[in-house]
């Protein structure tokens, strides 16, 4: 049996050099066939590793947990609109955990609710105001010196100039808007508040003119920039400790017990920086880690032209002072007689491949330093202003605490696109109401009977939650309840009302108990994902707390379809392929075995089984599969291994998005290698069966007879 | 003429002869072929929905929208005065077959029992008949929608709302202004699900979406302008004419930017003017968002064929090799008796030619078949693939042109792969050819 064995393989590769032709049509085929599923699946692999990594520790965990009552499917991320899918709260957090933490291999659990809302960054004439009125204090309280009286004048001088735009805007606003739902009386404060009269009378009686323009003028300002920003509630410190590569990047954690905001590091560029600086950032970026040209590349062009066009952002910074000093500094490096600070900036940021980096160091030096550079600081109060789930606009005050990001996942826009707040503020932003708030708006509706809808809603703020409630049981808010109670609570006394509450404490049990939408579950063992769900599915049932299950992957909404997907149309790709392959191999071994017909009847005739002939054709297609397989996938594994180090640069926000990160850094899977080789195998077995079938039927004489 | 049929004649039956080489080869184009048809098929299948699903619900085959800016930093999707643009527009473009006014908005929607976020068309159905051609109706009457303060829904968001005709809806949503305003509609239509974008699209009468956001009725949120197929194809000319047009009546125009008009708020909030500016889009600028995945798939679809293309040319060129090897002697005959050196060549390039012909017009075939048994199965997909795709059923479309195309370039390279190996059989000379064995 041995001897045969080795007779038989001897044959094979003597076979194999004889008819190169052959031999190298086939083995090029399986050479490339190899090399592509390598390449391929170790590549996809390293897209869902990089995603996975991503995914999974920045808010998804190993699996979340959610009501089982819920409408939707909980997505923790890639959803396309503002509102999280629809999910049926569970009451009590303190429950859920308790039955959470009974499972075998939970190794923590953080609450979490996931919404989106629009933020305002607030109206620049509120600002102005509230400087003003530092000012007109400090002017009251008996300070008199020269620099009191300059900021006086300027800061009415500013606000003065911000009526007379608005008196613009007004005019504007008429060509837009129904003339019925133009109130007269608000074009009339605006003419008066822009009257030389009414300025006179500041000097007089500031405190009192200053509240005219609080009340009547500001919330007619409508400049307040819109930030559409998605957010997790969550317990802060749970949070923290639960993915432990978060970090703070600027700022300070939120302290416990206080209500507070934390932006993805992330996020606070790409949607809050300035976004001259933004962009120069991003050429920058594209100049040193992508290595293209402003020249060759049409998304840094567009960058430029962005920057050259749009100086408006800038220019709205500066006052007097700083526009002087802009001028001169920018008169000087461009070597320019401009007066125009607006044409100085455009012509500075008209950045080509030969200026840039001369012109990126001056901006961050010389420019900067007098520009905001970020629209909400740290320490700045945030209003955030959300639909709630019934439909009416809720808003909040929260104090910008820091940003944050993951260690190694810095630049991930998937692992950075959540920002985090405190539970409490995301229940009431998300309209859950208690039993005796509940009350509350029935008592209100009640005493206003009015039934029209006042355009005051948006600074109406509903109710504030008191912060010593006692977390009761909570219910959904009606379907449209209170939107005629909105006039409760409007301009001013809203204002002051949400600041207060934005300063209160809450008792931090209120985090750790309470209603929650979903919960992060983070494993021990993540390889027993499968089971551990099936687990805490299993004790919410026995504890009579309905609960729904999903891995990583499925919370990860479309972007964890996608994957699937992208697996999906590769190795239908990968089959396509080889079906093909395996007919022209097939084809090419008939051939080379009716050529052979003669010499396999003269082995015949010498004494060769059947079994013997069928297995030399088989082995030396096996061989040929084999040995050009292996090379095929040891250079795919050198191609992965060369791309590994330099990495992938992501072409654009696409790529950026799938690789997680401005560079994939594809690693070689053992996976990868096995199953080429595996296929390889397959496909060259199978593509000798027939061929060999057919020799297998050669009788010695027919062989012997036949002229070819 | 008769010289070119027997050539014919004799390529048909060598490839007879060797009928099991024959059929393998042949499948395996036809396969390659079929294949291609298919993913063609996807490709323009998605296109065709795209565009059949995009110019019902949110644009024309080319748009005049724009914003209008009440202050440097808020803009409005918003066309004030449009009927005075529609007059530009009508001048502009006499290819036009017919304009529509669409307001546009994006808003909570909150049924009793559920809500969601969608983004609303505002429509004068009295003078959209094309609209009730689209649109399935499931229940309900689209003639309705002329009432104030209706709405018409999609079976898709039934699922988040729960509501059925005759039941009311509230839509939440900021006016221009900053203020939340609130209206409440009465479900009357429900129709069928148009593509994808059908999930986040809810229709109301134009008045009704004026009053949500307190704008004057001489404003609209764009004009959709709707061409003829046999316009389609130069529609950026027509844009830019237009263009042109509408800065000589006097209005101010935005530069080209093939974006939708939602993704362009953020660049429009930090331009400094105020007041109105238009905007003249296409379709695929409309839906620059959704066409990457039509690329990609695409990119796809040549990578793919570039790697089988090249290994069924191996694959002919290996038979081709052999088949001259085994008629080595054949072609010593033949030139024996006469036949030039062209001859052989034309013969072997028939052959080859005859065959790849043969199977891919079969393979385009069984491609075609196969696209209609799919597009009759009303497969359902997946919400990923449905991204993707468009729609949630699999749709292809199998256009002649394409097909015919696929035709011809796979069999041109039936006919090179066979260039090499019969230029070779047409240099062996006739004693050599005849003294060869095996």
């Amino acid at each position: 049996m041995g001897d045969a064995f080795k007779m038989v393989v001897l044959i094979a590769f003597r076979n194999l050099v004889a008819s190169r032709l052959k031999t190298a049509i086939v083995g090029g085929i399986i050479f490339f066939g190899a090399a592509l599923v390598v390449v391929g699946t170790s590549l996809l692999d390293s897209v869902v590793e990089s995603m996975s990594r991503s995914i999974i520790g920045s808010v998804a965990g190993h699996a979340q947990v959610y009501s089982a009552k819920s409408r939707d499917e909980l997505e923790v991320m890639g959803g396309f609109d503002l509102e999280g899918p629809d999910i049926a709260p569970i009451d009590d957090f303190a429950k859920l955990k308790a039955v959470l933490m009974q499972v075998p291999n939970v190794k923590a659990v953080v609450p979490m609710g996931i919404s989106g809302a629009m933020v305002t960054s607030g109206n620049s004439i509120d600002v102005a105001l509230a400087e003003l009125r530092g000012v007109v204090r400090k002017k009251i309280g008996g300070d008199t010196s020269a620099a009191t009286i300059a900021a006086y004048d300027d800061g009415k001088a500013h606000v003065r100039q911000m009526v007379k735009v608005l008196e613009g805007d007004i005019e504007n606003m008429a060509q837009l808007h129904d003339e019925k739902t133009l109130a007269p009386e608000d074009a009339a404060t605006v003419r008066k508040a822009a009257q030389d009269e009414f300025w006179v009378e500041f000097d007089k009686n500031p405190l009192d003119s200053l509240e005219f323009l609080e009340n009547r003028i500001a919330p007619q300002a409508t400049d307040a920039d819109l930030l559409f920003l998605r957010y997790v509630g969550t317990d802060p410190a749970a949070f923290a400790r639960s993915f432990d590569r978060m970090k703070v990047a600027d700022g300070t954690a939120i302290p416990p017990g206080q209500r507070g905001f934390l932006f993805a590091k992330y996020i606070y560029e790409e949607q809050v920086k300035l976004k001259t600086a933004r962009r120069l950032d991003k050429i920058k970026d594209g100049l040193d880690n992508r290595t293209v040209t402003i020249a060759s590349d049409p998304e840094l062009q567009r960058f430029v032209r962005e920057n050259h066009s749009q100086v408006r952002e800038i220019l709205l910074q500066l006052d007097g002072r700083k526009t002087e000093l802009f001028r001169a500094k920018l008169r000087q490096e461009l070597g320019s007689g401009e007066a125009d600070v607006g044409k100085l900036l455009s012509a500075f940021l008209q950045t080509t491949d030969e200026n840039f980096a001369r012109r990126y160091a001056f901006f961050y030096k010389e420019l900067a330093p007098a520009l905001e550079l970020y629209r909400v600081r740290i320490g700045d109060t945030l209003t955030i202003k959300a639909f709630t789930k019934s439909g009416y606009v809720q808003s909040v005050n929260l104090k910008v605490y820091g940003t944050f990001d993951f260690r190694g996942l810095e630049k991930s826009p998937l692992a950075g696109a959540l920002s985090v707040m405190d539970m409490v503020s995301f229940r009431e932003l998300y309209g859950f109401l208690t039993d005796d708030k509940r009350q509350e708006l029935a008592a209100l509706k009640a005493a206003s009977g009015a039934t029209d809808v006042s355009r005051d809603n948006a600074e109406a703020e509903l109710f504030g939650k008191k912060a010593d409630a006692v977390p009761g049981r909570v219910i959904e808010a009606d379907a449209t309840p209170g939107l005629d109670a909105d006039k409760a609570l409007s301009g001013l006394a809203g204002r002051l009302r949400r600041d207060d509450l934005a300063a209160r404490v809450f008792d931090p049990k209120q985090l750790t108990q309470g209603v929650v939408l979903n919960a992060a579950v983070i494993l021990e063992n993540p390889r027993l994902l499968e089971k551990s769900m099936a687990d805490i599915e299993a004790a919410g049932a026995a504890a009579g707390l309905p609960l729904r299950a999903i891995s990583w992957q499925k919370a990860s909404g479309l972007i964890g379809q996608f994957v699937l997907m992208m697996r999906m149309v590769l190795y239908t790709a990968v089959l396509i392929i080889f079906v093909v392959a395996l007919v022209i191999i097939n084809n090419a071994l008939v051939m080379a075995t009716l050529e052979r017909v003669r010499e396999i009847g003269t082995l015949r005739a010498v004494g060769a089984q059947r079994r013997f002939i069928l297995a030399m054709l088989v082995i030396e297609a096996m061989v040929v599969g084999l040995l050009f397989g292996a090379l095929g996938a040891g250079a795919g594994a050198a191609i992965i291994a060369v791309v590994g180090k330099v990495g992938i640069p992501a072409a654009n926000q696409i790529f950026n998005f799938f690789f997680s990160g401005p560079r994939l850094y594809p690693v070689l899977g053992a996976t990868s290698l096995g199953a080429a080789l595996a296929i390889v195998l397959l496909v060259s077995a199978l593509s000798s069966f027939y061929p060999a079938w057919l020799a297998m039927r050669v009788t010695p004489r027919q062989a012997m007879q036949s002229e070819d | 003429m008769s010289r070119l049929f027997m050539s014919l004649s004799i390529a048909f039956r060598s490839l007879l002869q060797h009928g099991r080489r024959t059929v393998f080869l042949g499948l395996a184009i036809a396969g390659v072929t079929a294949l291609l048809t298919l993913l063609n098929g996807l490709s323009s299948g998605i296109k065709r929905t795209m565009v059949h699903t995009a110019t019902t619900l949110s644009t024309g085959h080319l748009n005049v929208g724009g914003f209008f800016k009440v202050t440097g930093g808020q803009s409005a999707p918003v066309v004030t005065r449009y009927k005075e643009v529609l007059d530009v527009v009508k001048r502009a473009v006499p290819e036009m077959v017919f304009a529509v006014a669409r307001g546009r908005g994006w808003a909570k929607v909150i049924s009793d029992r559920g809500s969601m976020q969608a983004g609303l068309g505002g429509i004068d159905i009295k003078d959209e008949p094309a609209f009730k051609d689209v649109l399935q109706i499931v229940a309900g009457s689209i003639d309705d929608l002329a009432q104030p303060n209706t709405v018409l829904v999609f079976e898709s968001q039934l699922k988040k709302l729960e509501v059925k005709v005759g039941d009311a809806l509230t839509v939440s949503a900021q006016t221009t202004r900053g203020a939340a305003n609130t209206i409440d509609l009465r479900v009357v239509a429900i129709a069928r699900d148009v593509g994808l974008l059908s999930k986040w699209n809810v229709f109301v009468p134009s008045a009704t979406l004026r009053a949500l956001y307190q704008i004057r009725p001489d404003a609209t949120g764009a004009i959709h302008i709707h061409l003829a197929e046999k316009d389609f194809d130069h529609i950026p000319t027509i844009a830019a004419r237009l263009r042109t047009s509408l800065e000589q009546a006097g209005f101010r125009v935005m530069d080209p930017d093939a974006q939708a008009f939602w993704m362009k708020f953020q660049t429009v909030n930090r331009e400094e003017w105020t007041g109105q500016k238009l905007d003249v889009t296409t379709w695929e600028d409309e839906l620059s968002f959704m066409t990457w995945t039509l690329k990609l798939l695409d990119g796809l679809t040549a990578l793919l064929m570039v790697i089988l293309i090249a290994i069924v040319i191996t694959g002919i060129m290996n038979t081709m090799w052999i088949a001259i090897r085994e008629r080595t002697r054949e072609i010593g005959t033949l030139r024996a008796i006469g036949m030039q050196r062209r001859g052989v060549l034309s013969m072997f390039m028939l052959e080859s030619l005859l065959l790849g012909l043969g199977s891919t017009v079969s393979g385009a075939v069984a491609g075609a078949l196969l696209a209609a048994a799919l597009n009759a199965a009303q497969i359902a997909v997946p919400e990923a693939v449905q991204l993707f795709l468009m729609s949630d059923r699999l749709q292809l479309s199998i256009e002649g042109p394409s097909l015919l195309r696929s035709v011809a370039l796979i069999t041109a390279v039936a006919g090179l792969a066979a260039l090499f190996p019969s230029l070779r059989a047409a240099r062996l000379r006739p004693v050599v050819a005849m003294s060869h064995f095996g």
